[in-house]
């Protein structure tokens, strides 16, 4: 059985001020024809991502960094989603360059997923629905 | 979800909570209709705003109407609250959704603490608007929010809802001309209050506008309204005060001729008439496909009234089962 | 005789009902070059050959990165007959003549070198500049400076958004003071210098403060050479940023740009069209040529609207190509842009002097066709995008490093550049003859099609509302993320293939490439010194300048002297950019998928 996004709403965000778009509206290709929800914001600040949580509810939220700003603006957007209250209840997940060495931290931070370049659509889709599935967010069997 | 839960959430809701309001809603398109019941019953219970105001915009992808909304509840509709609902079409195939018209309104409503804008996918229903987001519109009109503009998508005659869905209606065309031949074609001519024609830096604005004046103006005879067409150009924000302005005259006009209510008893008819229509659906399908008695019947050419009434009495005996059964997905499409 | 400004107009008009194939003049009869009793032998002998190799893929697409595949069937192998109308004269010509198919100079390579400008750029002006003279002393001809993220995007180095992108992939610039510091003992009247200005806007800061920086060096204006970008498809389409300026905004500081500069530093090329990032973003061989000719020629139209002829101004045009794995084909297109673009300078914006008629182009081998499997092979793909460059006859080339997908290059990997280059051009003879690729059947089929291919792209691009429009409704993102994401679904399903990757993937150990570990603290640095920016320079004076900008806006002046006024009293990068966002408001683009 493929795996299915339907009845999950995500936001996809650049974090930083990278410039590229195609592989952020990429992957927002690839959760939509999984059947998600995606809303894709483009480049914002933590502070904006985090509104646009507050009033969205979304189960997933993705930021993607490709410009060195994973750690730097990272924790800034995990800080800010438990200061507003809506760190639980959904999953943070991060994708683009990362070096190695900062995948740990950014799993310490509260991220749940971490994807890097070259990651296939089936990959993302199915750890998305897994880790939803152990948060016991998905409402879909 | 208990009735508990759900009436706490509400009362957060209405003292402002936003996360609060959220997570109703999410409930609401994400879970499924058993809470819809719990829902309108406490949110009629609520003191009702004063009288508050839907006010829906369509037209065609790329006709600004994303710009002009976000400048209104920027700079002119500042004074109470405003929810801003924006809808974007499903695909039929996966079910997914792209929702692309926040991020061209995230600009002008930074720092705006009191607009309130949330994304709804169609979710494959007729018309372009789920009941979900009506019904999202009645909780924020409850949490206080006076002015609630609802942005739909597409011109055709599929995507009405959002203007059978609010009180003031307001449809957005660019000067090329094929927007205006689609408008004339799918009827939804025979709905609007108020015509814009955006972006006058392309084609011949003042051209379309003059014929679609004298198109309205047949209809402006019939009724107290003299529908306006107005050219604006969102982007630099030219004429933009003069829509605030039409739209808060029509509002006017509703409240003094009496019409308001007549418009508030459209909009939910409208909104049972889809509640039917998504329930009928839903079962149907799964019933037909079960039971392959009516489908035989059908194409045996048996009676055409007695196979609609076995399936709705099928139907029937679902709907009542569902009060029983557990948690199932909403979801038509 | 109208004025330039109605003729600008009548153009306009004219190409939005009949686009531009309905604007260009039909060939003459010249003599054809091909016999037609031969070319009637061979048709027959084709036709007992086919029956004989009972071939029936005669024509297939190759499937390559951001490649045409399936809009282009190629032949199993070409014969005249692939060519059979050709006329030598009209459609191939002479080096130096139009059509210019073989080449815009008389002697090209032979009469001037291809400028080997290597791209350079990260941490603070003072660590770049050391880079800078390293690439001197080991041959470069040119500089190509890249900046950081922040700078691109027009963020002081101590802004909010700028946290932990200074200095990374590319080079930090705040103020004059910076730019100062990038070219130190740099002789810039004696090199040519490329400033990755991407955008209209940065362009305008940023060269504004490279003009004070020369000028406070003690260098005459009139003797610098050199290219800024400039590009407003980059600002509206290929790049992505959490404040744009409106694209008709964008289009009027590009304006302004090519005005000044065309003025005031007569031999700086004003502009590189892309070309290069749009198709790195996701776009085909054809429709990179045709998005830049759309936007040079509503660039022109513009500058005609403002009273200037199009041979003022025509000559130091340039483009930007990328170039990427189909050899031939990339060879082919480079020729069909010359023949195409002179076509369209002489009959469709009716430029008499030759020197108008020139494509000049600047090209940039592919980095998205590098991979970060095996990353010595990209050294061998580098390679055949180079060779494909100079067979196509560009003026300038910067070869990508083969680190491209781990990081910006180490001083090795950026030393192989220039080498991959200088080998071909000193080892191989093969730039000791112009245009070798003339006259294979092959070759000449390749670039009528290209030619075919980039009109009807430029056609739909430009009939009905023009390029501004286009980008307003969305209709290049929509290209972009559709064109995209086929592409990745092709590579996933190995139908595009990518050696090391998804096909001929080894478990054998490859040597470790040594990643470029960028400097620390630049941030900090940049920081500090903008402190002390703003406490030394005189506040009221950069608020007047600034205030000057905002109201030379409102009287539709050409806001570049006034920028330049600004940061010449070190106003900073971002305190001019947010004049201009005040001016113009904030804008983002239609994206539906």
């Amino acid at each position: 059985m493929e795996p299915s996004l339907r009845g999950v709403k995500v936001i996809v965000a650049k974090l930083g001020l990278d410039t590229h778009w195609k592989g952020a509206i990429i992957v927002s290709y690839m959760l939509k024809n999984a059947g998600a929800d995606v809303i894709y914001l483009g480049n914002s600040m933590p502070e904006d991502i985090i509104n646009t949580v507050i009033d969205e509810d979304p189960h997933v939220v993705g930021v993607s960094s490709l410009g060195g700003a994973h750690l730097s603006l990272g924790s800034k957007l995990i800080e800010q989603a438990k200061k507003e209250g809506v760190f639980e209840e959904r999953i943070y997940v991060m994708g683009g360059v990362i070096p190695p060495q900062d995948i740990p931290t950014l799993y310490q931070l509260g991220f749940s997923l971490v994807f890097g370049p070259g990651t296939t659509e089936r990959d993302i889709v199915t750890n998305i629905v897994k880790k939803l599935r152990e948060k016991g967010l998905l409402t879909t069997s | 979800m208990n009735n508990m839960k759900l009436q706490e959430l509400i009362a957060k809701a209405i003292e402002g909570d936003r996360v609060s309001i959220s997570k109703i809603i999410t409930k609401l398109e994400y879970g499924d209709t058993k809470i819809w019941d719990e829902f309108l019953k406490i949110v009629n219970q609520q003191k009702k705003a004063e009288k508050h105001h839907f006010i829906g915009f369509v037209g065609p992808p790329g006709a600004g109407k994303s710009t002009l909304i976000a400048n209104l509840a920027k700079n002119y509709f500042k004074a109470g609250k405003v929810g801003v609902l924006t809808i974007d079409p499903s695909s039929p195939y996966t079910g997914g959704s792209f929702l692309g018209n926040r991020i061209r309104m995230l600009d002008a409503l930074r720092g705006m603490q009191n607009v309130y804008c949330r994304s709804f996918a169609s979710r494959g229903s007729l018309g372009g608007m789920s009941t979900e987001a009506y019904m999202a519109s009645k909780l924020l009109s409850a949490c206080g929010f006076t002015k609630i503009l609802l942005e739909g998508v597409g011109a055709g005659h599929l995507d009405i809802k959002p203007l059978l869905y609010s009180h003031t209606r307001v449809i957005i065309l660019t000067p090329a001309s094929g927007d205006y031949v689609q408008m004339l074609k799918s009827g939804v001519m025979e709905l609007g209050d108020i015509y814009v024609i955006n972006k006058l830096d392309v084609g011949s604005p003042h051209k379309i506008k003059q014929e679609l004046e004298e198109v309205v103006n047949l209809k402006s005879h019939t009724t107290g309204w003299k529908i306006p067409v107005l050219l604006t150009n969102a982007v630099e924000g030219i004429g933009v005060d003069q829509l605030a302005e039409a739209i808060n005259i029509h509002y006017e006009y509703l409240l003094s001729s009496g019409l308001y209510n007549a418009r508030c008893k459209e909009m939910d008819m409208s909104e049972l008439k889809d509640i039917f229509i998504s329930y009928a659906v839903k079962h149907f399908e799964k019933i037909v496909a079960e039971d392959s008695q009516f489908l035989t019947a059908y194409r045996n050419i048996s009676s055409i009234r007695e196979i609609v009434a076995g399936v709705f009495n099928k139907i029937v005996q679902e709907i009542n089962a569902e009060k029983t059964a557990s948690i199932e997905n909403v979801k038509v499409g | 005789m109208l004025d330039v400004a109605s003729e600008a107009r009548q153009i306009k008009n004219l190409i939005n009902v009949k686009g531009i194939t309905g604007l260009l003049p039909q060939l003459t009869d010249g003599t054809k070059l091909y016999n037609p009793n031969a070319l009637k032998e061979i048709a027959d002998q084709l036709a007992s050959w086919s029956q004989k190799a009972g071939h029936t893929d005669f024509e297939i697409s190759s499937y390559t990165i951001l490649g045409v595949k399936d809009r282009l069937k190629k032949p199993l192998f070409a014969t005249p007959l692939h060519v059979k109308d050709l006329v030598y004269t009209e459609e191939i010509g002479y080096p130096g003549e139009k059509p210019y198919t073989r080449g815009i100079h008389y002697t090209m390579y032979r009469g001037k070198k291809i400028t080997i400008r290597p791209i350079v750029g990260f941490g603070t002006p003072e660590d770049t500049n050391k880079r800078i003279h390293f690439l001197l002393k080991s041959g470069a001809t040119g500089i190509n400076i890249v900046f950081d993220l922040p700078t691109i995007q027009e963020y002081d180095s101590d802004h909010p958004f700028a946290a932990g992108q200074v200095g990374l992939c590319g080079v930090a610039i705040d103020s004059v003071e910076d730019m100062k510091a990038l070219f130190k003992d740099v002789p810039l009247n004696e090199l040519s210098i490329s400033l990755t200005t991407h955008y209209p806007s940065n362009t305008m800061i940023l060269m504004s403060m490279y003009l004070v920086a020369a000028e406070e060096m003690g260098i005459d204006l009139g003797e610098l050479r050199g290219t800024v970008q400039n590009c407003p498809i980059m600002e509206t389409v290929v790049r992505t940023s959490p404040e744009s300026l409106p694209p008709k905004a964008v289009y009027k500081l590009h304006v302004d740009n090519v005005e000044f500069l065309r003025k005031t530093v007569p031999k700086w090329n004003y502009v590189t069209y892309n070309g290069y990032n749009l198709r790195e973003a996701g776009v085909d061989e054809f429709t990179e040529i045709a998005v830049a000719f759309a936007n040079a020629i509503e660039t022109s139209l513009q500058l005609m609207s403002r009273g200037h002829r199009p041979d003022d101004f025509l000559d130091r045009m340039a483009f930007f190509w990328g170039i990427g794995n189909d050899l031939f084909l990339e060879a082919a297109r480079m020729r069909a842009a010359r023949r195409l673009w002179y076509k369209i300078t002489r009959y469709v914006l009716g430029a008499q002097s030759p020197r108008s008629w020139w494509c000049r182009f600047h090209v940039q081998t592919s980095g998205i066709s590098l991979t970060r499997e095996e990353p010595l092979n990209n050294i061998v793909r580098s390679t055949l995008h180079a060779l494909a460059g100079i067979l196509g006859g560009a003026q300038s080339m910067h070869v990508s490093c083969y680190d491209e997908a781990y990081s910006i290059p180490t001083e090795a990997a950026h030393l192989l550049s220039l080498r991959t280059q200088q080998i071909i051009l000193e080892e191989t003879g093969i730039a000791d003859v112009i245009d070798p690729l003339a006259g294979s059947f092959y070759v000449e089929w390749l670039t009528n099609e290209s030619e075919k291919g980039i009109l009807s792209e430029l056609d739909m691009l430009l009939k009905g509302g023009g390029i501004i429009n286009a980008i307003e409704e969305g209709v290049l993102h929509r290209i972009i993320a559709e064109f995209s994401y086929k592409e990745q679904s092709m590579i996933q399903e190995g139908i595009i293939k990518l050696v090391g990757v998804n096909c001929y993937r080894s478990d054998a150990k490859v040597p470790e490439i040594d990643v470029f570990r960028y400097p620390p603290d630049a941030e900090e640095r940049q920081r500090k010194k903008l402190e002390k920016l703003r406490k030394e320079r005189d506040n009221e004076t950069v608020a007047d300048r600034l205030d000057a900008i905002k109201e030379a806006a409102t009287r539709e002046e050409n806001l570049f002297p006034y920028v330049l006024e600004a940061v010449r009293e070190r106003a900073t990068e971002g305190e001019v950019f947010n004049v201009l966002k005040s001016i113009y408001g904030v804008w983002k683009p239609l994206v539906r998928i």
